[in-house]
């Protein structure tokens, strides 16, 4: 009954009765078990830590005098600090745990040695250490989620190749002859995020292009990173578990490969319109708006896709932890494109370029959307591991809720107030000290925002903890914890 | 969409599309970029960094002020020219010598591109950094104390202690000294200067409008 | 451990809705389906459309300028102006030669031997002001001074000077050698006429390189 035989119980689960059951599910994901459990945790810690920072760095923002004296502490240090722990350290890890979980499930058969992933995942989680050390000891970088050391690029890309080949290889491995649509954006995003690190590290950190390049570079990775990786990764696991969970085909999947291959070519442009008005010549910022524009195509199918499949079955979507997050994400990321294409035209851009309204978009991206989706997958990922029921469903309702009003908080104080200081600092030349106190307001807001998030992550937390370490109980012992999943039904129209 | 090779392929070569025709295309027409030399505005333009600046500029990446400031002017969008902090758009050329370019991306505080224009004086920054309330009230910007060490004035006060009003003053026998980090910061500050013109700058479409006009009238 | 029965209908569990083998199966099968009028398919049309009317337009104007691929304007009414200003005619510059000398005056030092009111230093720095070198006619000798300096004793005004004034010539350009001439012709008092960049060419064409002018020399100039 002790925590340390519940622990071992959870990872080494000895199940009876009928074996049949699930039989390649279960086999599927105890080949993985461990693996995801370690990407699982990791992003539940970075998580806590990102919120942490993220709350330091919001209390910054209306109260500079804040642990001001404390040189470490920094609000310059802060910011990276939070950002690279969200990005590299939560987002990455709970996204290459739907991505591992994906391609296993879809192909059918285990295909990558353990080992082999569990020691990149270890690495991964190490570099992002080692470079959030790196910016506190005042090494970092001056690029936007590029501030870890040079020492640390190398690092992570090796432990990024590691994680992707072990998916390659699931894939290579895979029993199905056709391949579903989740398939194709995981190995989308495996294959951009390697080309748009090396080319940033590469470009950027070790042999710097000159000058205002730099600058370029930068945009065009920060875009591709959540266009090329994070929304990819998010499009495969809402594709998976509509179905999944709801037990609905996706409505409009025809048009699926035409919103893949329209989205990463025009994402992967999409970036270079942050340089409007800037040092660069003009022709490289309209490429990125009309590539922005151009995102519109796919976000018109795919949203149709997800939201109309989600409304078929509407009901069920609150009976279930999972489909509730799919839900709020979804519905957040057409509000969220709508500001990422509209935000780019350079009307917009002219009064919200260079204030928040940037950073309360990527947040709307990052916790809003890529992250909902992420932590519904959790939800659904944990207790298929473990053969164990989540111990306290009310904390996972909790998390959800919290998390949805932190989103809507965070991303109202700074989008309204990017625009606000936007509009103040255009129409007069009055002092910039008189402007920024007007936005005091909006950053109480976000700094609320943080912190129910903060506290959603420790929801997270304590939810995987409690499931790891609870008794497990009669039912969980047995294999039929879980039905055999019927068929999915489809009637051709 | 069936095999793993076509979708590489696919996203190889949209990747490949996307790299050469916004990152590599700038590189080669913007991105070799030489400096120019015009004796009439000095020598050497853009002007480089020297000395202590030149270790300002890496403390100011240490603290990570760019979070806050950009280094860059505009002059097709929003007012920068009017409110003085530049005379021209910042272009290109500007930052060819920046190892690490500090364009910056967010503006919680004034753009600083040109502010040893605007402050051309050491001390005023120094101050600044030590608590920014003291001449700019009412600023979000933190106090960078911790730049600074409080000593016991043995025998006569020091030449470099800094002059604070009496609300910020030390107590009784302290004095205040700027650490090296801080007067490389302060001389950083001050060569930010962007006091030259380049024919490929545009200056705000008024001032070329008003030249404009002055130059037709000239040549008739 | 598990409360479902607390809480509205959360399980602790969600049951899989489909098998994996099937979504694969039937969503492949779907793929495979001749197309149908479907909204899907209906607004994905509307929005291509959209996406290539603003791409052609978009492009159309922004693009900046065809020769100059370093334009950093948008609007094609500001490149247009921008390329005008470029093109402007520039015509002989126009000096502001007073104000030129007046600003040297400080910067270079003339003030050091000169003083601030031009009245020089008994004994070693002659005075500017109403100096017979200075207001004369002919604004070729001060020219001359200033582009090569002067070296011993000399009498201004009655009164012995004697110091060492190095030559500005290949310090300044023409046009800063004619506005400190302007300058201190015109000033304290003093109203001798401009000088112009153009005279002090000629005078540095007729002169050339040569040592400090001695008093003796400039006493054939004076008048």
């Amino acid at each position: 009954m002790s925590f340390i035989d519940n622990i071992f119980s959870s990872l080494r689960p000895e199940l009876s009765g009928d074996a049949e059951n699930r039989e390649r599910e279960r086999s599927l994901d105890s080949a993985i078990r461990f693996p995801l459990l370690s990407l699982i945790k990791s992003s539940l810690v970075w998580l806590v830590i990102a919120t942490i920072f993220g709350l330091i760095a919001s209390i910054k923002l209306h109260s500079p005098g804040f642990f001001a004296d404390r040189p470490i502490l920094t609000y310059g240090k802060v910011e990276p600090l939070f950002w690279n722990s969200l990005v590299y350290g939560w987002l990455f890890n709970a996204g290459l745990a739907c991505a591992v979980f994906l391609m296993t499930r879809l192909g059918g058969r285990p295909g990558a040695p353990t080992i082999f992933l569990t020691i990149s995942i270890v690495l991964w989680n190490a570099g992002v250490m080692l470079g959030l050390i790196g910016i506190m000891a005042g090494e970092q970088l001056p690029y936007a989620w590029l501030e870890f050391p040079a020492f640390v690029g190398p690092v992570l890309f090796i432990a990024f190749v590691g994680i992707a080949l072990s998916c390659l290889m699931i894939y290579h491995a895979r029993a199905y002859r056709s391949s579903y649509a989740s398939q194709w954006w995981v190995l989308a995003a495996l294959f951009s995020f390697a080309w748009i690190y090396t080319a940033s590290q590469v470009m950027v950190v070790r042999l710097p292009a000159q000058g205002a390049i730099q600058t370029l570079i930068n945009s065009w990775y920060i875009e591709n990173v959540f266009g090329l990786f994070l929304a990819p990764l998010a499009f495969a696991t809402i594709l998976y578990l509509i179905p999944k969970t709801l037990g609905s085909h996706v409505i409009g999947y025809k048009y699926s490969a035409c919103a893949f291959w329209s989205w990463i070519f025009f994402a992967s442009f999409s970036g270079v319109s942050d340089m409007s008005f800037g040092p660069i010549p003009v022709w490289v910022s309209s490429l990125g708006v009309v590539a922005s524009f151009g995102l519109l195509l796919p976000t018109t199918t795919l949203s149709i896709q997800f939201l109309s499949s989600l409304f078929r079955k509407f009901s069920v979507i609150w009976s279930s932890a999972t489909a509730r997050f799919l839900f709020a994400g979804s519905v957040i990321f057409l509000i969220l494109m709508y500001y990422k294409i509209f935000g780019s035209l350079r009307g917009s851009l002219a009064t919200t370029q260079f204030s928040q309204f940037d950073s309360g978009v990527d947040l709307l991206a990052l916790f809003g959307f890529a992250g909902m989706i992420f932590t519904g997958a959790i939800h659904f990922i944990l207790p298929r591991l473990l053969n164990k029921k989540l111990p306290f469903t009310t904390i996972v309702d909790l998390q959800f809720w919290l998390q949805l009003l932190g989103v809507m908080l965070v991303s109202i104080g700074l989008i309204s107030g990017g625009v606000l200081h936007g509009e103040l600092i255009n129409e007069s030349t009055a002092n910039s000290i008189a402007v920024v106190g007007a936005l005091k307001s909006g950053f109480f807001m976000t700094t609320l925002g943080m912190f129910f998030f903060f506290l959603s992550s420790v929801c997270g937390v304590f939810t995987y903890l409690t499931i790891l370490l609870s008794n497990r109980v009669e039912a969980e012992r047995n294999t039929n914890l879980l039905h055999e999943a019927p068929e999915l039904e489809y009637t051709a129209p | 969409m069936n095999r793993g090779p076509f979708i590489f392929l696919g996203v190889l070569i949209i990747l490949v599309f996307s790299w050469t025709t916004v990152v590599f295309k700038p590189n080669q027409t913007v991105g070799k970029l030489v400096a120019i030399l015009d004796d009439d505005q000095g020598g050497r333009l853009p002007r480089e960094l020297q000395g202590a600046a030149q270790h300002g500029k890496e403390v100011y990446q240490e603290l990570g002020c760019i979070a806050c400031h950009t280094q860059q002017v505009r002059v097709a969008a929003g007012m920068d020219i009017e409110r003085g902090w530049g005379s021209r758009q910042s272009v290109a050329r500007d930052y060819i010598d920046q190892d690490r370019v500090l364009l910056g991306r967010k503006r919680l505080g004034p753009d600083l591109a040109n502010v040893g224009e605007r402050r051309p004086d050491a001390a005023w920054h120094l101050l600044h950094l030590y608590n920014p309330q003291i001449n700019s009230q009412g600023s979000n910007m933190p106090a960078y104390s911790f730049l600074f060490e409080t000593r016991k004035i043995v025998g006569r006060p020091s030449s470099r202690a800094m002059d604070l009003p009496e609300a910020f003053a030390p107590p009784e026998g302290f004095e205040i000294l700027p650490t090296r980090k801080a007067e490389s910061l302060a001389a950083y500050m001050l060569s930010l200067k962007v006091d030259y013109d380049l024919n490929e700058a545009p200056k705000s479409l008024e001032t070329m409008a008003d030249e404009l006009a002055i130059a037709l009238e000239n040549a008739e | 451990m598990s409360e479902d029965s607390q809480i509205k209908n959360l399980p602790g569990i969600d049951e899989g809705q489909a098998s994996d083998e099937s979504i694969v199966k039937t969503h492949a099968r779907i793929r495979r389906e001749p197309a149908n009028a479907s909204p899907v398919l209906f607004f994905t049309g509307m929005a291509l459309i959209a996406v290539l009317i603003f791409g052609w337009f978009y492009f159309r104007r922004y693009m900046g300028g065809e020769e100059n691929t370093q334009i950093y304007l948008h609007e094609r009414s500001d490149i247009a102006l921008y390329q005008s200003w470029v093109d402007r005619p520039r015509g002989p510059i126009v000096y502001d030669y007073y104000a030129i000398g007046e600003d040297l005056y400080t910067k270079m030092a003339c003030v050091g031997c000169h003083m601030p009111d031009g009245q020089g230093k008994p004994g070693e720095f002659p005075p500017l002001v109403d100096s017979e070198y200075v207001v004369l006619e002919d604004s070729t000798l001060p020219t001359k001074i200033l582009l090569s300096g002067l070296i011993g004793p000399i009498t201004v005004k009655g009164n012995q000077y004697n110091g060492n004034m190095p030559a500005y010539g290949p310090g300044l350009k023409d046009h800063e050698i004619a506005g400190l001439v302007t300058y201190i012709r015109n000033t304290w008092g003093n109203e001798a006429g401009e000088v112009i960049a153009d005279e002090v060419a000629a005078v540095r064409a007729e002169v050339g390189q040569r040592p400090q002018w001695t008093a003796d020399e400039l006493a054939a100039y004076l008048d």
